[in-house]
């Protein structure tokens, strides 16, 4: 993250500032003062985070599993979208993927991510299965490159989803993008600090210039926020596992 | 369920005690994993612009049931600068000293012993040279003055781990008393 982009998401949201250039100062001086070396406290990385549910895993807590799976199952999903021909095809690939990944995990050292880990088992799998289906799987590198990761297929995924999966997907994106256009101005700096720009909390109390506490308050607040206007589109219903 | 704590928690932003709490909550309870899963949404939405609406989750947790557990056995790490770890090596290397520098003491004491008893009078205590090389069975036996205990330790001496150093026959200096 660059000063400049610290600045200019800081911009609309805090206190006024005659320019950007003094913007940037602003939080130029912040980042060579307080942002960098902030990596205090208790905060644990997500690969951390990912580490601990797999080690839970290991020992035999398959709910902590569970956990990844629905924390990167989207994630996991696009990447399968980009070999296979329709979304059911990916469903059932993305979900063999992640029962292959339960069989390793024993196998698993944490020597890289869990979720590299089980990008490179997603990307065996979509082969695999397109080779079984008598279909040809890219031999291309550029889907064993781990940048491949973050790869932009916004577009992509208009075209691969059903028209109601690309409805769904659309009114998610609007739902979300229009409740942070509703929420008051400190809260949604918190969370586009956060989510955007990945800073841990004592970066953006610093930033925001409050108590922690407060940090944590208001990307709770402005999650709470957004989630309640989510719920009744993800069809959330008290007999389903999620 | 503390959905403040489960915020903070998706950020890595809990202590030890308060994740336990979580994932607690998380094993336990539908709605904090919705949740869960919901505040993960979120996030993707913002850093992506879009998001793949796929729910496999449930599926996939139908099918671990089936699983057998993939149980890993816990390693136990010796990090290579820890202060514990020094302690440990130093320990055992002055456990290792001691035992050397008594057992030389032993050595020397039951050799010098009986030459300070010569000098004075009569030897009370025989001296037997434990190594069976230099004195068989059959001789620590007669030294024993025929006393069962004495034979039986002359017996088993040629077995015993401190072979070749001196040793006393105290059942047999006390015989001779």
């Amino acid at each position: 993250m660059t000063t400049t982009s610290i600045a200019e998401n800081l911009l609309p949201y805090t206190t006024p500032r005659d320019t950007v250039d003094d913007a940037v100062r602003w939080a130029a001086g912040l980042t060579a003062q307080s942002v960098t070396p902030l990596k205090v406290g208790s905060r644990m990385t997500d690969r951390e985070l990912d580490q601990q549910l797999v080690a839970r895993a290991q020992a035999g807590d398959k709910h902590a599993f569970e956990l990844l799976v629905v924390k990167y199952q989207r994630k996991l999903g696009r990447l399968v979208s980009r070999l296979v021909r329709n979304s059911a095809e990916a469903e059932d690939v993305t979900q063999e993927a992640f029962i292959k990944a339960y069989r390793a995990l024993g196998a698993f050292r944490g020597d890289s991510a869990f979720y590299t880990w089980l990008y490179r088992i997603g990307i065996n799998t979509a082969k695999n299965y397109l080779v079984a289906q008598g279909r040809r799987a890219p031999t291309t590198t550029a889907m064993d490159n781990e940048e491949a990761e973050n790869f932009e297929d916004a577009e992509r995924l208009h075209d691969f989803n059903t028209p109601e999966a690309e409805l769904m997907s659309r009114q998610i994106a609007e739902t979300v993008n229009a409740s942070m256009e509703a929420l008051p101005e400190e809260l949604r700096t918190a969370i586009r600090l956060r989510e955007i720009e990945g800073l841990s909390y004592d970066e953006i109390a610093s930033l925001m210039n409050c108590p922690i506490g407060t940090v944590r308050s208001r990307i709770f607040r402005a999650r709470e926020a957004i989630a309640e206007r989510l719920r009744p589109q993800l069809d959330i219903s008290k007999d389903r596992r999620w | 369920m503390n959905r403040e704590h489960l915020s903070a928690h998706v950020d890595g932003e809990l202590d030890e005690p308060q994740q336990r709490v979580i994932l607690a909550d998380l094993r336990n309870d539908v709605d904090a994993v919705q949740t869960w899963n919901t505040y993960h949404m979120i996030g993707e939405v913002l850093r992506e612009k879009r998001v793949l609406h796929m729910d496999v989750a449930g599926r996939v947790a139908q099918a671990l049931i089936r699983e057998p557990t993939p149980l890993v056995p816990k390693a136990r790490r010796l990090h290579a600068s820890t202060p514990a770890r020094w302690l440990a090596v130093a320990a055992a290397v002055a456990v290792v000293a001691l035992s050397t520098r008594l057992l030389q003491w032993n050595d020397l004491s039951g050799s010098v012993a009986p030459v300070a008893q010569n000098t004075a009078s009569a030897p009370p205590t025989q001296v037997v040279q434990a190594n069976p090389a230099l004195n068989p069975p059959a001789q620590l036996a007669q030294a024993g003055n025929n006393s069962e205990a004495g034979a039986y330790v002359a017996m088993h001496h040629q077995w015993s781990p401190l072979s070749g150093f001196q040793a006393v026959d105290y059942v047999g200096a006390g015989a001779a008393r």
